[in-house]
């Protein structure tokens, strides 16, 4: 699917890599289905470019050292062509490769709202519109924070930047009164350490994307929760905060993923989206259930 | 006669359709759209996940889902003691999670 193909308010939210406003919930099932085929489809086209780029750039040189072994067994006017189209080849390989690439949207994150959205959408207000609040341009250089000095532990010295991205903010009306809500911030830490080497220096950068899901159920007057759901000790908590003269429950996870070469795309999935907002769910007491 | 089949996951409900037949398995009235056909004659959702040749549509794939949600729920040791350290240490500064 192409950015023309998609509906306009698709189209609009491609463009601005957000989902923002009030929507209807079967028109943000729409725009979700439209987005996440987009997204798929630009991450293969992206997938394939780089496998095109690394066969062009493989048979250019393949050229190169073809044509000058032409050109040693005395076929100088034939060796000569293969030679120049061979670097000529590689030149435009390479010019290529280091264009910036093209922004995707982020799939995973996609899949994730769209999952969370099909699984809840029975059990929402029909008449009450989604609130959302999606960013989906990623770690980009505004949301950068400053230069952190690590301790240097052998190496030349060491130093990370810390991202935050506050993506996802979702909020939705249950049939029943409770309102939950879900937002994902994440934080891309990346690290570098400069290694002597020789006579010069080797910078060294590793990756990692901390994603903490906050979900919240508010009660539409007081309650007394009842339930205690199934808490993973060490990577949730689960806690009650007082907001607005209410007690929320608040459901915290935090997720951590690690690459060497590049900021880490994976996301949570919808299903853990959903698991948390079951849990709270089940504090509600009996007779609203 | 109202389809008896339950809706929804956190807030289930049951269906108001009419219904238009039964389960050939567990004889639950079913509405049309609660209805999978198969070739041991209708079936509803949970039945069609369980038995063999019903075809998969959305309301069979919420079910399964469903189903999942309501056995204990299990999470995954995802993470080393060293990442939650990282966790603990990572600010958090003007994120409010109730500002949505």
């Amino acid at each position: 699917m192409r950015l023309h193909d998609l509906s306009p308010a698709a189209r609009q939210a491609a463009e601005m890599q957000a989902i923002r406003g009030e929507w209807e919930h079967a028109a943000f099932d729409q725009l979700l289905k439209e987005l996440v085929t987009y997204a798929t489809g630009m991450n293969n086209q992206l997938a394939l470019l780089k496998r095109w780029m690394i066969a062009a750039i493989v048979v250019a040189v393949w050229c190169v050292i073809a044509g000058l072994k032409v050109i040693d067994n005395g076929e100088g006017a034939m060796g000569a062509a293969i030679l120049v189209g061979g670097i000529a080849h590689l030149i435009v390989s390479v010019v290529f490769w280091r264009r910036p690439p093209k922004k995707a949207l982020p799939k995973d994150a996609l899949a994730m709202v769209q999952q969370l959205f099909r699984q809840v959408r029975q059990d929402l207000d029909a008449k009450v519109t989604v609130r959302v609040n999606v960013d989906l341009s990623g770690p980009t250089e505004a949301k950068r924070g400053e230069r952190q000095e690590l301790p240097a532990r052998g190496f030349a010295s060491r130093h990370q930047f810390v991202y935050a991205d506050p993506w996802c903010q979702l909020r939705l009306q249950l049939r029943d009164g409770y309102t939950l809500t879900l937002r994902q911030l994440d934080q891309h830490v990346e690290v570098r350490r400069l290694k002597r080497k020789g006579t010069g220096y080797k910078t060294k950068t590793k990756y990692k994307k901390i994603c903490r899901l906050t979900a919240t159920i508010v009660p539409p007057g007081p309650v007394e929760w009842v339930g205690q759901p199934w808490v993973d000790p060490t990577w949730e908590r689960l806690r009650v905060a007082k907001k607005k003269g209410l007690d929320v429950a608040v459901l915290d996870r935090w997720f951590v993923y690690k690459e060497k070469d590049a900021k880490p795309k994976q996301n949570p999935s919808g299903d853990e989206a959903v698991g948390m907002l079951y849990r709270l769910c089940s504090m509600r007491p009996v007779e609203a259930r | 006669m109202r389809c008896q089949w339950q809706t929804g996951l956190l807030v289930p409900q049951p269906c108001e359709g009419m219904a238009a037949g039964g389960c050939a398995h567990c004889g639950r009235s079913l509405c049309m759209e609660h209805t999978v056909m198969g070739p041991s004659g209708p079936a509803c959702p949970s039945c069609a996940n369980t038995q063999q040749g019903y075809e998969q549509n959305e309301e069979t794939e919420l079910e399964a889902t469903r189903s999942s949600y309501y056995t204990q729920y299990g999470g995954a040791g995802y993470f080393s003691g060293r990442d939650r350290k990282s966790v603990e240490k990572e600010t958090t500064e003007g994120y409010d999670e109730f500002e949505t």
